[in-house]
C-alpha cells in the first residue's frame, strides 16, 4: 500500500475520478438544487418547495409516495424473505433451482413488462379477471401499483436474504435444536434475529426503488400520483421546470435518507459476496406444515411471475390480447418497420458504450477507496453512490438542466445519455469491485511489490485479474440497467436518439399495447442475449480468492 | 562476521500514538539468520515490514550491504519475503508464481524456464509447476513461496511467521528444510516468529523483542541459559519462579535465600544489595525428583504428573511455591501419583536471580 501511496498515480487517479463525478453528477444535482432555492433573478427563494406542503394536491402526492414506498417495501421484503426461506430451508433439488431462477427473473425485465402484462391479465379487459372470471376490475391505482412493484422489487430482498441465509452457520441451528428448541422456535429465536440486518437493508432499498420508480406509476398508477410521476408530468405535460424541481427535491430527501441509513446501519454486510465456501454441518429443514404453507405462497407467486412473462410474449404475438387473440406478427412488423429498429440500435449502442465506462469508473473509485491512502477517499464512495441513491428522474432532470445551456451545451447528443447511464450504474460496479478488492489479501499486492513489481505492474498483473469478474459483472449489470431504465432518460429523449423504454411508454400511452409488448419482448431478448454472450466470452472459470 | 543488514535506531510510531518499534539497533552478519522472537504486539512484524518497505520508519535507518534501503520503494530493495499465509497469487500457476519476479524483470523464454525449474527442484516441487496454488497442500504452498523468494537470488530473505499455518509435525520438518536451504544458499535472513522452538532450531542468533525493544540479542544457547530478564526467561523455554532474598555475594554469584536455604545464584545484570527481594528462576529440567526425605532435598508434594513419552512432567508444590519439573523417564519406573510426598533437588548453578517483578521498571529500562 505504501508503494501506491508514494505513487503519484494515486493522486492523479483521484483527480480524474473527482473531475468525472463533479461533471456528471455534482454539476447536474447542483443545477436541480440551484433551481430549487433560487428564483429567476438568482435570489434565494424556497417558496416553491414549501408550497408543496401547503397545497392539498402536491401534499397528497407526497403522502401517496410515502404510502406506496412503505407498503411496497413491506410487501417486497416479506415476499423476498419467504422465497429465501423456501429455497434455503423448505425445498431441494430442481424445485429449489426453479424457484431461485424465477425469483431472479424480474431483475432483468424492463419494468413495463410486468405492468403491461398485469393490465393484460387483470385490466378492464383482463384475460383472467374479465375473460375467465367475468369480474369487473380496475387495476389502475394503488392496488395495481403495489402488485407490480412488489413483483418487481421482491427479488432485491430475495438476493439479500439468500446471501445472508447462506452465511448462517448451521452449527447455531444445530445447537438450538440440541438444546431442545422446536423448528419453529429456532426460526423465531435464531434465524430471524440473525437476519435482522437483511430486513433493514431490504426494506430501505425497496423503499428507495419504489419511490424512484417512474414506469409503473405512469402505466398503472391511474389517478394515484406520486412524486416521480408528478415531476415527469410537470416537464412533459406542463413544461413547468420549477414544479418539477420542487417535486424532485422533495423526492430526494426520503430517498437519500433511506439510502444512507441503509449504508450506515447495515453497512457492507448487505453486499452480496460470493465466498464459495461450503458450510460445514447441515441446515435444518423447517417443519412440514410450515413448509407446505410457505411453498403455497411462493409457488403461487412463482406461477404468477411466469404467467406475467408469458403474457408479454402472448401480447406481442396477438392482435390485442383479450379482445382479439389472433396470432400475428403485425406488432413486430409495426415496431421494426417504424422507429423501432432505430430505437433498438440507438439504445444498444448507448448502453454498450456506457457500460465499460461505468465499470471503469466503479473500478477506479473502488481502488481509490480500498487500496490507496488518498485523503477523503471514503467521500468518493459516498458521492459516487449518490448516482444510485438519487431517484432516476431527479438525476435525469439535473442532466437536462445542466447540459441545455453553456458552458456544456450537450442536449440532443449521445453524450448526455452516456453521462446519465454511467453515473446511474457506476455505483453497482463500485460495490462489486469494493467487495472483490476487500477479499484480496493485501499481502498479495505486497508480495508482488516485494518481488520487484511497481504499482502499475502489480495492478495489471495481480489486482486486475483478481477483480476481473467483479468489473465484468459491473459492466454487464450496467448494460442491462441502461437498456431497461426509463426514469433516468425519460426527460432526456429527443428525436436524435431513440430509447426503447421511452418508445414503449409512447406505445402504451397510445393504447398500442400489442406493440408495447413486442418492444418489451425484443428488449428482454437483447438483454438476455447480451448477458449470456458476455458471460460466455469473458466468464471462463471463476477464481476463488481466499486468504 | 561482517555486518550485512544494519538497523540503526529504527522507530515506528503510528498516527494514533502507538509506538510499535521503539528505536532498535540490530546488525545481521552476511549469511546469518537472525530471528525476531516475541509475543504478539512486541514490534517484530512491524520491524520486518519496515525492512521490506511496507511500513515507513518514523525514525532511523536501514542499510543492506552498506547501502541505505529505507529510502527505496519496496520493489527496489532486493529483499524478498516469505509471507505469513504465503500470499501466492491464486490466478497464476505454481510455475507463474515462482517466475513472477523474473517476469517483472523482463526475463523470459528458456532462461526463465530453467531458473524456475531449478528453483522448484531446490524446494522439491519438480513437476508441480502446472498446478494452481489452491491445489497444493499447506507444506507445498510453503515451498512455492520459498522458491518464489529464492529465485531472485536476493541479498536478504525475510520470513514473516512462515510456518504458523502448518500443523505441528510439518512445522518441525519445514524448520529443518528452511535452515538447511538457507545455509546452503547462504543468504542473510531475518525471520519473525512467536514460536521459541522455531527460533531456537533455525536461528544463528535470536533477538527477543518486548514492547518495541530488543530485550536480548544472542545465540539460542545464551538466550536460554543466561536470559537477560524475567520476560526473556519466561518466553524462551519454560521457567519456574520463586521469591528470594539476597544474603550476600561470593565472587561471580549471589547468595540468595530461596526454597528454605541459602543458595549460590547466577544473576542477570543489574544492581543488587543485601536484603533485596529478587525473583529466582529455575528451568524445569533442573528440578530433580528424588524419594521423600533424601539427604538435603527440598520437601515437596506431587500435584499432578503426566507421561510425555521420553520424559514426565510433574506439577509440584514445595513450601507453598508451585514448581514444574521435567524428568527423563526410565523404563519400568512408575510415575509418582498426585498427592505423593517427594524430595526435590536443584543443582547449585541452576538458580538465576532477576530483580523482583515489583521492581521491574529497572529491568525494563535497561532494554
Amino acid at each position: 500500500m505504501i508503494a501506491i501511496r508514494r505513487d503519484p498515480a494515486a493522486a492523479a487517479l483521484a483527480l480524474m475520478v473527482a473531475a468525472a463525478i463533479a461533471f456528471g453528477l455534482g454539476y447536474p444535482l447542483a443545477n436541480v438544487l440551484g433551481q430549487a432555492v433560487l428564483d429567476d433573478l438568482g435570489r434565494f427563494d424556497v417558496a416553491p418547495i414549501l408550497r408543496i406542503f401547503s397545497f392539498p394536491v402536491p401534499r397528497a402526492v407526497v403522502l401517496n409516495s410515502l404510502l406506496m414506498g412503505v407498503l411496497a417495501a413491506t410487501l417486497g421484503t416479506l415476499l423476498g424473505f419467504a422465497f429465501a426461506l423456501t429455497t434455503a430451508r423448505a425445498v431441494r433439488g430442481p424445485l429449489r433451482s426453479a424457484l431461485h431462477f424465477i425469483a431472479l427473473l424480474p431483475l432483468i425485465a424492463p419494468p413495463f413488462a410486468l405492468a403491461l402484462s398485469t393490465i393484460f391479465l387483470f385490466g378492464r379487459q383482463g384475460l383472467l379477471t374479465r375473460g375467465l372470471l367475468h369480474w369487473e376490475t380496475d387495476p389502475y391505482g394503488l392496488t395495481g401499483l403495489l402488485f407490480v412493484q412488489t413483483i418487481t422489487f421482491f427479488p432485491v430482498a430475495y438476493l439479500i436474504f439468500d446471501a445472508l441465509v447462506r452465511q448462517l452457520d448451521p452449527a447455531l441451528e444445530e445447537a438450538a435444536l440440541n438444546l431442545g428448541a422446536s423448528r419453529g422456535r429456532i426460526l423465531r429465536t435464531v434465524v430471524i434475529p440473525l437476519l435482522r440486518p437483511g430486513f433493514a437493508a431490504a426494506f430501505l432499498i425497496i423503499f428507495v426503488e419504489s419511490l424512484a420508480d417512474l414506469a409503473n406509476p405512469l402505466l398503472i398508477g391511474g389517478d394515484f400520483n406520486v412524486l416521480a410521476s408528478s415531476a415527469y408530468l410537470a416537464i412533459i405535460g406542463e413544461f413547468d421546470t420549477r414544479k418539477a424541481v420542487a417535486y424532485s427535491v422533495v423526492l430526494m430527501l426520503p430517498s437519500l435518507l433511506a439510502y444512507f441509513a441503509q449504508r450506515i446501519w447495515v453497512g457492507e454486510s448487505s453486499v452480496v459476496t460470493v465466498t464459495g465456501k461450503p458450510s460445514g454441518g447441515r441446515a435444518q429443514r423447517l417443519g412440514a406444515s410450515f413448509r407446505v404453507g410457505l411453498l403455497v405462497v411462493t409457488g403461487t407467486v412463482a406461477v404468477l411471475v411466469l404467467l406475467l412473462y408469458l403474457t408479454v410474449l402472448a401480447g406481442a404475438f396477438t392482435k390485442l390480447l383479450g379482445i382479439d387473440n389472433t396470432v400475428t406478427l403485425d406488432n413486430f412488423k409495426f415496431v421494426l418497420g417504424g422507429i423501432g429498429t432505430r430505437a433498438m440500435t440507438d439504445t444498444t449502442f448507448l448502453s454498450a458504450v456506457a457500460a465499460p465506462i461505468a465499470a471503469l469508473l466503479g473500478l477506479a473509485t473502488a481502488y481509490l477507496v480500498v487500496r490507496t491512502k488518498v485523503p477523503g477517499r471514503t467521500v468518493f464512495d459516498y458521492v459516487v453512490m449518490l448516482g444510485a441513491a438519487a431517484p432516476g428522474i431527479v438525476l435525469g432532470l439535473g442532466i437536462l438542466l445542466a447540459f441545455n445551456h453553456r458552458p456544456f451545451l450537450l442536449s440532443g447528443t449521445a453524450v448526455i445519455f452516456i453521462i446519465a447511464f454511467v453515473i446511474r450504474t457506476a455505483p453497482v460496479s463500485l460495490r462489486t469491485t469494493v467487495a472483490a478488492l476487500l477479499q484480496i489479501d493485501p499481502s498479495l499486492e505486497q508480495a508482488s511489490a516485494n518481488l520487484g513489481a511497481g504499482a502499475a505492474t502489480t495492478f495489471r498483473r495481480i489486482t486486475l485479474p483478481l477483480v476481473r469478474r467483479a468489473v465484468l459483472s459491473g459492466a454487464i449489470f450496467s448494460f442491462t440497467r441502461n437498456m431497461t431504465t426509463l426514469s433516468t432518460i425519460a426527460l432526456l429523449v429527443t428525436p436524435n436518439w431513440r430509447i426503447m423504454t421511452s418508445q414503449i411508454l409512447n406505445e402504451i400511452d397510445a393504447q398500442r399495447l400489442g406493440s408495447g409488448a413486442a418492444y418489451s419482448t425484443i428488449l428482454i431478448v437483447i438483454v438476455l442475449a447480451a448477458v449470456i454472450t458476455l458471460n460466455r466470452v469473458f466468464g471462463k472459470a471463476p477464481i476463488e480468492v481466499g486468504a | 562476521m561482517t555486518a550485512d543488514l544494519v538497523l540503526r535506531h529504527l522507530e515506528k510510531r503510528f498516527p494514533n500514538g502507538t509506538v510499535a518499534v521503539d528505536g532498535i539497533d540490530l546488525e545481521v552478519g552476511a549469511g546469518e539468520l537472525v530471528a525476531l522472537l516475541g509475543p504478539s504486539g512486541c514490534g517484530k512484524t512491524t520491524t520486518l515490514r519496515m525492512v521490506a518497505g511496507f511500513e515507513d520508519p518514523s525514525a532511523g535507518t536501514i542499510e543492506l550491504g552498506g547501502k541505505r534501503i529505507d529510502v527505496l520503494p519496496p520493489d527496489r530493495r532486493g529483499a524478498t519475503m516469505v509471507f505469513q499465509g504465503y500470499a501466492l497469487f491464486p490466478h497464476l500457476s505454481v510455475f507463474e508464481n515462482v517466475g513472477y519476479g523474473l517476469r517483472v524483470r523482463r526475463i523470459g523464454g528458456q532462461a526463465l524456464r530453467d531458473k524456475v525449474q531449478a528453483a522448484l527442484g531446490l524446494v522439491g516441487l519438480e513437476g508441480l509447476g502446472d498446478r494452481r496454488p489452491q491445489q497444493l497442500s499447506g507444506g507445498q504452498q510453503q515451498r512455492v513461496a520459498l522458491a518464489r523468494a529464492l529465485i531472485l537470488e536476493p541479498k536478504l530473505l525475510l520470513f514473516d511467521e512462515p510456518l504458523s499455518n502448518l500443523d505441528a509435525k510439518l512445522r518441525e520438518q519445514m524448520r529443518l528444510e528452511i535452515r538447511t536451504l538457507q545455509q546452503r544458499v547462504g543468504i542473510t535472513s531475518l525471520y519473525v516468529t512467536h514460536d521459541q522452538a522455531e527460533a531456537m532450531t533455525l536461528a544463528d542468533r535470536i533477538a527477543v523483542m518486548d514492547r518495541g525493544r530488543i530485550a536480548q540479542l544472542g545465540t539460542p544457547r545464551e538466550i536460554y541459559e543466561e536470559p537477560a530478564d524475567r520476560l526473556v526467561a519466561a518466553f524462551v523455554g519454560h521457567a519456574n519462579f520463586t521469591a528470594g532474598i539476597i544474603r550476600g555475594r561470593r565472587g561471580d554469584t549471589l547468595i540468595v535465600e530461596t526454597l528454605g536455604a541459602s543458595r549460590p545464584t547466577a544473576f542477570a545484570p543489574g544492581a543488587y544489595a543485601e536484603g533485596d527481594q529478587v525473583d529466582v528462576m529455575i528451568r524445569p529440567e533442573e528440578v530433580h525428583v528424588v524419594p521423600a526425605g533424601a539427604d538435603g532435598a527440598i520437601a515437596g508434594t506431587v500435584v499432578a504428573s503426566s507421561f510425555l513419552g521420553g520424559s514426565a512432567l510433574y506439577q509440584l508444590m514445595a513450601g507453598g511455591v508451585p514448581l514444574q519439573a521435567t524428568v527423563p523417564m526410565e523404563r519400568g519406573v512408575p510415575l509418582q501419583p498426585a498427592g505423593a510426598a517427594v524430595g526435590l533437588r536443584v543443582r547449585d548453578g541452576a538458580f538465576r536471580a532477576f530483580p523482583a517483578a515489583s521492581a521491574r521498571s529497572e529491568g525494563a529500562a535497561r532494554g
